[in-house]
């Protein structure tokens, strides 16, 4: 093993069943690099960082550190080997505090079997958070905090083990640009301690900003390794595709005279937003950009009955509205694809077909009986036409990747025949191939007449498809751009106009 | 590609399918039948039979509250006030059966609604709630009783626990009628569908557009409906209404839906698997009979059973 070699893969290999998660997968992690490890979903990714945390073990091949093989590992070893794995879902305990679960692994003091003094204990968790350089009640309950400041309480976590492999997977998903800044900050300066960092992400913007180097793995196999600074993202994307893909292509138009579908006036909700007015046309992509904990997601749920609002008024097609549950937004028309599917999307007890046709039951069926037949029918339509790689519409639910999911919760609501779409994050953990799909489908619906409103972080992703932005800071809207003048920075002047970090 | 579609979902249906739970009961069976000269008669099969009657019929309703993510504790009290009403109408009031049987299911569609009130409004866990209305219901059984147990006078009550069609007892169909309209309902009614939603998961199924609160409420009712209807039935069993019919029945019909293959997180679950699920126990409480084992280890034996059922049912969810 090479001197500046910390970690090595070699061959490894992982079947599930029939299917090949990994094929004999071999690269190397240096020392103190941050190294990027990107894939489409399904590609792999997530089967080799559980091996890593020790979670599943390889078929064939090993892992290889100072010196020794590894072919069985689990959870603890890993850690005491110095590999500390951060994953998307994260894996905090609501009930106790930051502190308590900072040092989760670390409570005994001199006394065992007894917790260190809470003073000591608030010290050590407080040196992990300052280096972090983010303000967090050390006091409060974990799952009272944001799901930005989960993450990184996470990541605080991770750091109190000291570890010499520090593997992130999707770690900026929740945070906003300055706490992505700071975790890169974080992440440069971990580097300089001679800590590895595996950075799993979607974000290819990220990745070429962050890493050192990029690994690209598809289909379960090992495609290559570049060095960041000498490729560009579009290269990136084709080895992870295999085919170019058009992501990012700006819009340019002004807005339009079609029929305004949505109208909402001085819309309110203490404390999440106050005052929202604004309208929605068919056939146009408006978007709602802001930083997260800006109230656009809760501005969703009002609108769509789910937490109706306090005072303003809603109108569809011109007529006032009184949206006080999701029934009455379908009644309307209204359709939301809620962020987080797999807290609210996904019933990972259903099978394709009926987490498809869910929303739509009453319309197939007779006498309050289910017509089977034309269940089946519209569903294998929408998997057609959304490109939902599924062997058959009888698979679980959950053996679908994440980009394959997130169209089958878009297929429930396209089934409900919408006219006002809000989509919230529509993209989030999703692979560059579906993500591109994804936003095809959302343009193609505003084409056939639908208001389709986007909440998005994804700047790029804004930019891309959007007709129009309205951007949000802290519950009140900021301002209004149109795609021809919209850019990045403006956006972000305006989610940010007079806060802090 | 079809072909390998087709025997994809088939492969998702065998495995989806709690065999199980059939084979247990078929090798519980075949056991018995060794062991014992008098299991597989025609007159023991039918007595365990109409022993399952009453947890059999209260476990269609558990069944659909389990997988919709409830749960309800009081059905037992149910059962024993079901019976007490329906008496003490006719005997005391005396009101005609037709009636009495109403009276005694609105009350059970009262409690069903009340439950579901508090559960649905107030946010209360209905383990708890219903663990309160076991004792709330019990407590009215005996109020009503005035402190003894009251005759059926009535014979078409009687026929309804007693009664034969040809060599079948009548309870067994009123069950098996119950059990066949239920899974009908559970498998091909869209509210059906939203109660597997709602136990799979409730946010998602709100944000779907189903109505979780008012499907909530039908199922508390129907699961109460006919746990007073069991009671009824039993009732006509025994020939008069007792003041501890029903006590710790709970449990069992519990037992039956989680061995039939529910879990009690909700969303999966079926009708024709909790009353297998009944009937493995019936079968096991028969054998103890049979078999001359005392009392105590059926009572022992029966917990262990669901125990077993729970931990295979974990084992064969895979690990999570």
């Amino acid at each position: 093993m090479g001197e500046n070699v910390v970690l090595k893969f070699s061959e490894i290999t992982k079947h599930f069943g029939g299917v090949t998660a990994l094929n004999s997968v071999s690269f190397e992690i240096l020392k103190g690099e941050c190294h990027a490890v990107v894939g489409e979903n399904g590609a792999g990714k997530t089967t080799l960082l559980n091996i890593l945390g020790g979670d599943i073990n390889p078929d064939t091949g090993f892992l290889e550190l100072g010196g020794e093989h590894f072919d069985q590992l689990d959870p603890r070893k890993s850690i005491s080997l110095g590999i500390n794995v951060i994953h998307q879902e994260l894996a905090l305990i609501g009930p106790l505090s930051v502190t308590e679960n900072i040092l989760i692994e670390n409570l005994e003091g001199k006394y065992p079997g007894f917790v260190k003094k809470q003073g000591k204990l608030k010290q050590a968790a407080k040196r992990i958070v300052d280096m972090l350089g983010c303000e967090i009640d050390l006091e409060e309950l974990v799952e009272n905090l944001s799901t930005s400041k989960k993450q990184i309480v996470e990541i605080a976590k991770a750091l109190s083990t000291n570890p010499k492999i520090l593997v992130m997977d999707e770690p900026t998903s929740s945070l906003t640009q300055n706490e992505t800044e700071n975790l890169f900050n974080i992440i440069n300066s971990l580097k300089k301690r001679g800590i590895s960092i595996i950075f799993v992400s979607h974000r290819l913007n990220e990745v070429k900003k962050i890493s050192d180097r990029v690994t690209v793995i598809r289909d379960g196999n090992y495609i290559g390794t570049v060095k960041t600074e000498e490729t560009t993202i579009d290269a990136i994307i084709r080895m992870m595709v295999g085919r170019k893909v058009e992501l990012y292509q700006k819009r340019n138009s002004q807005e339009g005279e079609n029929p305004v579908v949505l109208e909402v006036q001085n819309l309110t909700r203490e404390p999440y937003f106050r005052d929202i007015s604004f309208h929605a046309r068919g056939g146009e992509v408006l978007s709602f950009s802001g930083l997260v904990g800006s109230g656009r997601t809760e501005l969703a749920e009002s609108i769509f009955g789910f937490l109706p609002a306090v005072s303003g008024e809603i109108h569809v097609f011109g007529k006032s509205c009184h949206i006080d549950s999701p029934q009455a937004a379908m009644a309307l028309g209204i359709g939301l694809l809620p962020e987080d599917r797999k807290i609210n999307g996904v019933i990972d007890t259903m099978v394709v077909r009926e987490n498809t046709s869910i929303a739509v039951l009453p319309k197939l069926s007779k006498f309050g009986f289910v017509n089977k037949r034309e269940e089946n029918k519209l569903v294998k339509r929408f998997v057609n036409v959304l490109n939902i790689k599924t062997q058959t519409v009888e698979e679980s639910v959950t053996n679908l990747s994440g980009g394959n999911q997130q169209k089958v919760i878009l297929a429930r609501w396209l089934a409900t025949q919408v006219k006002v779409l809000i989509v919230d994050e529509p993209t989030q953990g999703v692979d560059v191939g579906a993500k591109a799909e994804i936003h095809k489908l959302l343009r193609e619906l505003a084409d056939q007449g639908v208001a389709v409103i986007v909440i998005s972080s994804d700047l790029p992703e804004v930019l891309s498809i959007s007709d129009r932005v309205l951007v949000m800071q802290v519950g009140k809207l900021t301002g209004e751009l149109q795609s021809s003048e919209v850019s990045e920075e403006k956006i972000m002047t305006l989610a940010t106009v007079g806060l802090n970090c | 590609m079809e072909k390998n579609a087709v025997f994809v979902s088939l492969i998702g249906k065998i495995r989806k399918t709690n065999w199980g739970v059939y084979v247990a009961l078929v090798v519980e069976c075949l056991l018995l039948s060794l062991l014992s000269p008098y299991f597989l008669s025609v007159n023991n099969l039918f007595n365990v039979m109409k022993s399952l009657t009453f947890s059999g019929i209260t476990s269609v309703g558990m069944t659909m509250l389990i997988i919709s993510g409830g749960l309800d504790l009081s059905v037992g009290s149910m059962i024993g006030l079901g019976g007490m009403v329906t008496a003490a109408l006719m005997e005391k009031l005396g009101v005609y059966p037709l009636f009495a049987v109403i009276g005694a299911l609105s009350v059970g569609a009262f409690s069903g609604f009340f439950i579901s009130v508090i559960v649905n409004k107030l946010k209360i866990n209905s383990f708890i709630v219903t663990l309160g209305m076991l004792s709330v219901l019990r407590g009215f059984t005996y109020l009503i009783s005035e402190g003894s147990n009251i005759f059926i006078n009535s014979d078409a009550i009687i026929f309804l626990g007693q009664g034969y069609v040809g060599k079948v007892p009548f309870s067994v169909i009123l069950m098996l009628i119950i059990v066949i309209i239920g899974a009908l309902f559970l498998r091909f009614s869209v509210l059906g569908r939203q109660i597997y939603a709602i136990g799979g998961n409730e946010r998602a199924a709100r944000l779907a557009g189903i109505q979780v609160d008012e499907v909530r409420m039908i199922v508390f009712i129907v699961t109460s409906v006919l746990a007073s209807f069991a009671g009824i039935v039993a009732a006509g069993t025994l020939g008069s209404a007792e003041m501890t019919a029903g006590t710790g029945l709970e449990l069992d019909v519990i037992a039956a839906v989680i061995i039939g293959g529910a879990s009690l997180k909700g969303g999966k679950g079926s009708v024709v698997g909790s009353l297998v699920g009944a009937a493995i126990m019936g079968v096991l409480r028969n054998g103890f009979i049979l078999l001359g084992l005392q009392y105590e280890a059926q009572v022992i034996s029966i917990g262990l059973v669901i125990i077993l059922a729970v931990v295979f049912d974990s084992l064969r969810s895979g690990k999570r």
